[in-house]
């Protein structure tokens, strides 16, 4: 039988933090494990100061989920985010995490770009990394 | 690390929280019955709901010496011989709710029982009060505040040791106790008795893991296991997914509460 004046040492918040989907829940809970005082995927990956190895972390987290996802859902979220980790680096930090070619990269920008589900200002930042790419010497971006 | 496969029985057990709830009520409906297995349900609802029926009566005041005899009389007296559990149907809401006023009803009676000396048996030794209880005024309202958040937060602790229960019997089932230790060390063992979490570094060299995204990636997957076996066990009594998410706000609140 329970102890009956047995109690929790700390709060189980998270279990609260549903998104709009499981796949987003996952992906907010995963940028929070890796930086706990991240508030959303979203201003993580927006701000200009968010440190080149947090976003490192990131982006193997994500290619990881993007590998071995549960579901579908999970897996095109994860490859989502991978390349929108990819694309702050590029925005935020002039730094490539990638040693993925300039062309597959810009492909994959223009794929979320183009994605009217992935939210307005994530599309914005694969947009600006795009443009950098763009206008810099061919692979030249360091990494 | 990850199979489909291996999720298959808990996200399948996870998803039938309509099944899952009417086995509950089932139990509830059979412990009121005359079934030949009535008097196991019985016992094993009387088990359950005991830790939440003694977190109330102790915080209504009653020492804890005798918090035991309390909680006893009302499941003999109350959910057995009164049949409360005839009572309980699912289209009468939560039994969470039926179970709380009961006892709240019984804990009223009991105290101003004792704060009556004409009413009070002349030979009783199960029911006295603290001093603080028996010097207060016999007619001042009861504050039952505390008793009842300590209700919730017991429940709230019985609902998450349950779900900890299926998730750590589904990691043993399907051989994921790498994932287990890291999600009791990581979380559950912190929230629980407020020791220091394991690092992702000691994780990673003791079961010989390649990259931090693995093990962050095994704590969410095992959070979503959990939060889903959390959700059964509250589905057990609800089967509206809006109610089970502001029952599980109003228990966790609880706890907050409890833990502050």
């Amino acid at each position: 039988m329970n102890d009956p004046e047995k109690t929790f040492a700390l709060p189980f918040k998270w279990i609260l933090q549903s998104d709009h989907s499981p796949s987003h829940t996952l992906v907010k809970w995963l940028v929070q494990e890796i930086d706990p005082k991240a508030t959303s995927p979203i201003d993580s990956l927006i701000a200009s100061d968010t440190p080149i190895a947090t976003l490192i972390a990131y982006k193997d987290a994500f290619k990881q989920l993007r590998l071995e996802g549960e579901t579908l859902d999970d897996q095109s979220l994860g490859a989502v985010y991978y390349g929108l980790t990819i694309a702050s680096s590029i925005v935020h930090h002039r730094r490539r995490i990638s040693r993925q070619s300039d062309r597959a990269l810009e492909e994959a920008f223009r794929k979320i770009w183009s994605d009217e589900t992935v939210d307005l200002r994530l599309r914005d930042l694969t947009w600006r990394a795009f443009m950098i790419l763009r206008t810099a010497v061919k692979d030249s971006l360091p990494y | 690390m990850n199979s489909e496969n291996e999720n298959t029985e808990l996200n399948r057990s996870s998803n039938s929280s309509a099944g899952a709830s009417q086995t509950n009520w089932k139990t509830i409906i059979d412990a009121a019955s005359n079934s030949p297995t009535a008097g196991q349900s019985r016992e094993g609802i009387a088990r359950r709901y005991w830790p939440a029926i003694h977190a109330f009566v102790r915080k209504s005041g009653i020492s804890h010496a005798e918090a035991d005899d309390v909680t006893q009389a009302f499941i003999c007296d109350v959910m057995l011989e009164r049949d409360l559990l005839a009572r309980a149907a699912p289209e009468r809401g939560r039994f969470r709710s039926l179970l709380l006023t009961s006892v709240r009803n019984f804990a009223i009676d009991e105290l101003r029982r004792r704060k009556s000396p004409t009413r009070k048996p002349a030979n009783s030794n199960v029911f006295s009060l603290d001093d603080d209880v028996r010097s207060g005024d016999k007619n001042a309202d009861l504050n039952l505040d505390e008793p009842e958040h300590a209700f919730h937060a017991q429940w709230a602790t019985m609902m998450i040791d349950q779900a900890i229960s299926v998730v750590r019997e589904w990691a043993i089932v399907n051989s994921q106790e790498v994932q287990w230790d890291i999600f009791n060390r990581r979380i559950l063992e912190p929230m629980r008795t407020g020791a220091e979490p394991i690092s992702t570094e000691t994780f990673m060299k003791q079961w010989s893991l390649t990259s931090p995204a693995q093990v962050a990636n095994t704590l969410v997957r095992m959070k979503r296991k959990f939060v889903a076996a959390l959700m059964e066990q509250l589905g057990n009594f609800d089967d509206d997914p809006d109610m089970i998410h502001r029952e599980v706000s109003t228990l966790l609140q609880a706890l907050e509460r409890k833990t502050r």
